[in-house]
């Protein structure tokens, strides 16, 4: 297994706040990373610097892909980053096309998607007037559209009511045992971190508590 | 070991993606749309009302103290001068005038003062002075004594019966003495159908930006020139479209120019789809500024009140002089894209295309420029400041 992501010393300041200090870690092919801890830990800003939306402070950030063979990369934001005016069809379509994914590809992949995330009969519904749960499914299938190496996804389960948060975990345990995709998941729940993880890494006011395999952690 | 996880890739089909998409939400953006798309032709019909009689006449007033004296011969031959002279009326024949006479010079300062008339004349005692009274600051003043002046001349030369060694004339440029007042503002009010968009598109942009899926362009590393690209083209063609609705309310409300319909249309395009480039480049410097849609709508307020009110869009402005470089002079509102728009589709709506057309042509290249200016601007705004967002 290659190293996908590496963070070496990594610190991440706003103002005289430390967001992250000191972050070393390194992120494997194929694995399924889970970050647990409490708001405020640091998980989504360890997340954001992966995806390339945060510049470190302090550290580095190392990534594997070349400019010819680039990672692709999903990023599932914790709020769902979604058109609210364009219908799950057209989202699918632009979020496929900004990747390059041309259509017939895109066309036959979103329809597996809305299968598997069960969103069939919801094609031609406008971002704005879905439920939360298929907001958040939504959410989660626009990350997955061009097939991405590596997935990183900010509580996916957030604001779900405990049926909505079983079908994610489902769907992203279906994701992890195919063993193509790496992941990285932010979480604050314990159970379902251990469900989905090869490795838990531990953050606690923005630095590393501890890292290991899923029975190692914890109480 | 790469910067960044997703550098740019050409991707062919994501500008036209990005167009239909940007197309399907302003189409679902019902409420902002109709109002974008009738802003201008509610302009226009307002201002039809506003010039319901279709032309002004211009009332001026005479002091006539007395039959058989020198004014109510003056008035009687000023009388006959207004409505002989062609240059003085309006294409169907009817006068620019409409001469009234008073008793007393206090009677016609008194109607100056309730505008009832513009300008009073009073000829002099002794004969060879006539002068002209009426309020400085009313614009129609300026309007009335001009065109006045010749036909006093001529009625008083001929009422005394010498000739001035100086014979003023009146002699109106193009078509512009048979325009009617609401002809002269349809120019303006169509380049407002332009600047109307400035909300909406500003609004679409901060939109995508408030629920988050902006994001998604920066994770695919979506350069900013393919975003400003495809949205900019769907904004452009609601512009468009918004424009053709405008001249169609000018026409269907009485609006005519010399060029014939179909070169007005062709000249008021080009001078709109330019004018909307520029707008584009405003929306997303506003966007670019905006963190949701509530601030995006607050921020668009400056960019439209600045280029529909300062261009001379709704109501004649005067041009201030600020500078001359190479023979060319520099006026202060000259940065706003609106400002040649109006300039340029008005020298061509009243004069013509072919008597116009060198001036016209160099307010479109100048408005090109202004236009590729603040879409750069207005791009890199946005890319620094939310594709590029820490």
């Amino acid at each position: 297994m290659g190293v996908i992501f590496e963070l070496r010393q990594t610190g991440l300041r706003f103002g005289a706040f430390a967001a992250l200090t000191a972050i070393d870690l390194k992120v494997m092919e194929g694995e399924t990373l889970i970050l647990l801890g409490p708001n405020g830990a640091g998980k989504t800003c360890v997340l954001k610097i992966l995806a390339g939306l945060l510049p470190p402070s302090s550290g580095s950030v190392l990534r594997p892909g070349t400019e010819a063979s680039p990672l692709r990369l999903g990023y599932c934001p914790q709020a769902s980053a979604i058109w609210e005016n364009l219908t799950i069809t057209e989202q699918l379509a632009l979020a496929a096309a900004l990747y390059g994914v041309d259509k017939n590809r895109a066309r036959k992949r979103g329809a597996a998607l809305l299968e598997e995330y069960r969103l069939i009969g919801e094609e031609r519904t406008l971002g704005r007037e879905l439920s939360r749960g298929n907001r958040r499914k939504l959410n989660l299938v626009l990350s997955l559209v061009h097939e991405p190496d590596v997935l990183l996804l900010d509580e996916p389960e957030a604001e779900l009511d405990a049926p909505s948060r079983a079908a994610i975990v489902q769907s992203l345990l279906r994701l992890s045992k195919r063993g193509t995709m790496t992941m990285v998941i932010s979480t604050h729940h314990q159970q379902e971190a251990g469900q989905l993880a090869s490795r838990i890494v531990e953050l606690s006011s923005g630095r590393m508590v501890s890292c290991g395999e899923p029975d190692g952690i914890g109480p | 070991m790469s910067a960044h996880p997703n550098p740019h890739t050409p991707r062919p089909g994501c500008v036209a993606a990005l167009f239909r998409a940007t197309v399907r939400e302003l189409v679902r953006e019902r409420a902002f749309l109709v109002l974008t798309l009738i802003v201008a032709p509610l302009f226009i019909l307002v201002y039809r009302l506003i010039f319901l009689q279709g032309m002004i006449v211009y009332r001026i007033g005479m002091v006539d103290a007395g039959t058989g004296g020198i004014s109510a011969l003056l008035s009687t031959r000023l009388s006959a001068q207004l409505e002989e002279n062609p240059e003085l009326s309006y294409s169907d024949g009817s006068s620019l005038f409409d001469l009234r006479t008073y008793p007393t010079r206090e009677a016609g300062e008194r109607a100056i003062r309730n505008r009832d008339i513009y300008v009073l004349v009073i000829p002099g005692a002794g004969q060879a002075r006539v002068t002209l009274a009426g309020d400085f600051s009313d614009p129609y003043y300026l309007l009335a004594s001009t065109a006045l002046r010749a036909a006093l001349e001529d009625a008083f030369a001929g009422l005394v019966g010498l000739s001035s060694p100086l014979k003023f004339e009146t002699s109106a440029l193009g078509f512009s003495g048979k325009k009617t007042p609401f002809e002269n503002y349809v120019p303006g009010l169509i380049v407002v159908s332009s600047l109307a968009g400035i909300y909406l598109f500003s609004l679409a942009l901060a939109r995508e930006r408030e629920n988050l899926a902006g994001v998604r362009y920066r994770l695919a590393g979506l350069p900013v020139s393919a975003l400003v690209a495809g949205k900019g083209a769907a904004f452009i063609l609601l512009s468009s479209l918004s424009s053709l609705l405008a001249f169609a309310s000018a026409y269907a409300l009485g609006f005519g120019s010399p060029g014939g319909m179909a070169a007005d249309l062709c000249a008021g395009l080009a001078f709109c789809v330019l004018c909307s480039v520029a707008v584009v480049g405003i929306a997303f410097a506003v966007a670019a500024f905006a963190r949701n849609s509530f601030e995006a709508l607050s921020l668009a307020t400056f960019p439209f009140f600045l280029t529909v009110f300062f261009s001379g869009s709704v109501y004649p402005l005067p041009e201030f002089p600020l500078l001359t470089i190479a023979g060319a002079e520099i006026r202060l509102f000259d940065f706003l894209p609106s400002t040649h728009a109006v300039r340029g589709l008005r020298r061509t709506l009243t004069f013509g295309l072919a008597e116009a057309g060198p001036e016209a042509f160099l307010s479109l290249a100048v408005l090109a420029l202004i236009a590729a200016i603040c879409l750069i601007i207005g791009g890199q705004f946005y890319k620094r400041r939310v594709l590029e967002e820490r």
